[in-house]
């Protein structure tokens, strides 16, 4: 019932997105108005981005630590249970271990002290020649 | 269900007026008629969609509509998970009616979000350096954390969990860190973006990123006003009921006005390093997260005033020792411009 609902939804949305879609498109065609904001800028940035910079980094870390942030928010049913309870243990050990694994990847560090950028991290674009151009 | 249906188009005008009218601020001046601007606003995304060639892109477009109209069409399913009590849901729309249903609301919502958000960034990856800080798993670390933390305030209706005060204080009191931690990571890729100098935007992303930003503001706000795991388990005052329904609006409105705050003292750094703002937020969401953590199992605290009382100090904290060691310095030539305008004044 519940899930029959949910495809309904999904597929009304979709419709609804397409629909939209075309709408805007025929509706609305006029090639008089302009889209670009500052096209030189874009495309000098475009161009003069290494390719590194453009590159993804997926970190294992991160994987596993919203594995274990998972593993928190099942904990939540037994919100008020002592210290004693082996949950309770478990939970703890998994914000340790969030913990851990945030400072020694190096994603909580500050910039200065550590200017190599590791592979956890987005190299960073912004000393050479700015995120922000 | 006649008025859930006629509601649930009204919203998604309202919607769609909103974010075409939003998107056209980056473009024309704000003065403007707003027939004009809604005018101008539509011929401008319909020019740069028969601009896009590649039809991988139009689908990813798509998608990403796709998400955000069915995060709209699910926002009564989420106000009765989250703002009525359990066992009160009528029977034709109880999308999720188990006894979590408010973490599980919360949960599908944040994933439609980053759908979303993630499917826009895949066609904008080429034209600016900023969209691949939205592919990284890096990126969205915060937003699972600042989740877990808030998550652990909603009400899970079962006998375990706390239910030690007489009435609710909202989640806005409640667990002031994880929910700046949510509104940061779930409006940061809008931010980062609009915060940039030019935008580096284009009219059919632009406009579904702002659909996006209301549609994270709407549901925000759900949450904030809605119970908490504080509450009485069996039933609540209409009183109560009615005062929680009319907050609703008022604190959207409140985090959309947090929000453009946010942005314009960003533009007015200068040079914004987004690498800088997210260590901040993961920061945050690892502090809420352990706030939450040390509330509920170490401390074992079944009042509500104690958690206030916590969170309120850790932000505290967060704010005294944290902060002043990421230094948000704008650029040398930024300050030198400054003491020179104020010399001028002199």
């Amino acid at each position: 019932m519940a899930w029959s609902y949910f495809l309904i939804l999904l597929l009304l949305a979709s419709m609804m997105a397409s629909v939209l879609w075309r709408t805007i498109q025929i509706f609305f065609r006029n090639d008089e108005v302009s889209t670009d904001l500052d096209t030189s800028q874009r495309g000098e940035q475009a161009a003069s981005t290494p390719a590194r910079q453009q590159a993804l980094h997926w970190s294992f870390t991160t994987i596993l630590i919203s594995g274990l942030v998972l593993l928190l928010v099942a904990g939540i049913s037994v919100q008020t249970a002592s210290i004693h309870d082996p949950t309770t243990w478990s939970l703890g050990a998994a914000l340790l271990l969030i913990w851990g694994m945030a400072l020694s990847s190096g994603m909580l560090s500050v910039p200065q002290s550590s200017p190599e950028p590791s592979g956890v991290i987005l190299s960073e674009p912004q000393e050479e020649n700015g995120c922000s151009g | 269900m006649l008025w859930l249906i006629s509601g649930i188009l009204l919203y998604l005008g309202f919607l769609l007026t909103v974010s075409v009218l939003l998107a056209e601020t980056a473009w024309s001046p704000v003065k403007a008629p707003v027939k004009t601007r809604l005018r101008l606003s539509l011929q401008r995304v319909a020019r740069s969609q028969s601009e896009i060639q590649n039809s991988s892109e139009r689908i990813l477009l798509l998608f990403s509509l796709t998400c955000g109209l069915l995060t709209a069409t699910l926002f009564p399913a989420f106000i009765q998970n989250l703002l009525l009590p359990f066992g009160q849901h009528t029977e034709v729309f109880t999308l999720i009616s188990s006894r979590n249903a408010p973490l599980i609301s919360l949960g599908l919502f944040i994933l439609l979000q980053v759908a979303g958000h993630i499917s826009l960034a895949l066609t904008e990856r080429r034209s600016h350096t900023i969209a691949t800080l939205f592919l990284n798993g890096y990126f969205w670390l915060p937003l699972i954390l600042a989740w877990a933390s808030v998550a652990a305030y909603l009400p899970v209706h079962s006998e375990h969990a706390a239910s030690g005060a007489g009435s609710g204080v909202w989640l806005v009191l409640l667990q002031p860190a994880g929910i700046l931690a949510l509104l940061l990571t779930l409006t940061g890729p809008v931010l980062l973006v609009n915060a940039q100098q030019p935008r580096p935007v284009q009219p059919v992303q632009h406009w579904i990123r702002e659909l996006h930003l209301f549609n994270t503001v709407t549901g925000l706000a759900i949450v904030l006003a809605s119970l908490t795991c504080f509450s009485p388990l069996e039933g609540i005052s209409k009183g109560n009921q009615i005062i929680r329904f009319a907050l609703t609006p008022i604190l959207l409105l409140l985090l959309l006005g947090i929000h453009y705050r946010l942005l314009q003292y960003l533009r007015k750094q200068g040079r914004i390093a987004p690498e800088m703002l997210w260590k901040l937020t993961l920061w945050l969401s690892l502090i809420s997260l352990s706030a939450s953590f040390t509330g509920f199992h170490l401390l074992g605290m079944s009042d509500y005033y104690m958690h206030m009382l916590l969170n309120f100090s850790l932000l505290a904290i967060w704010w005294g020792f944290l902060v002043p060691k990421f230094p948000f310095r704008s650029p040398r030539h930024h300050q030198e411009s400054f003491y020179e305008s104020a010399r001028e004044i002199n």
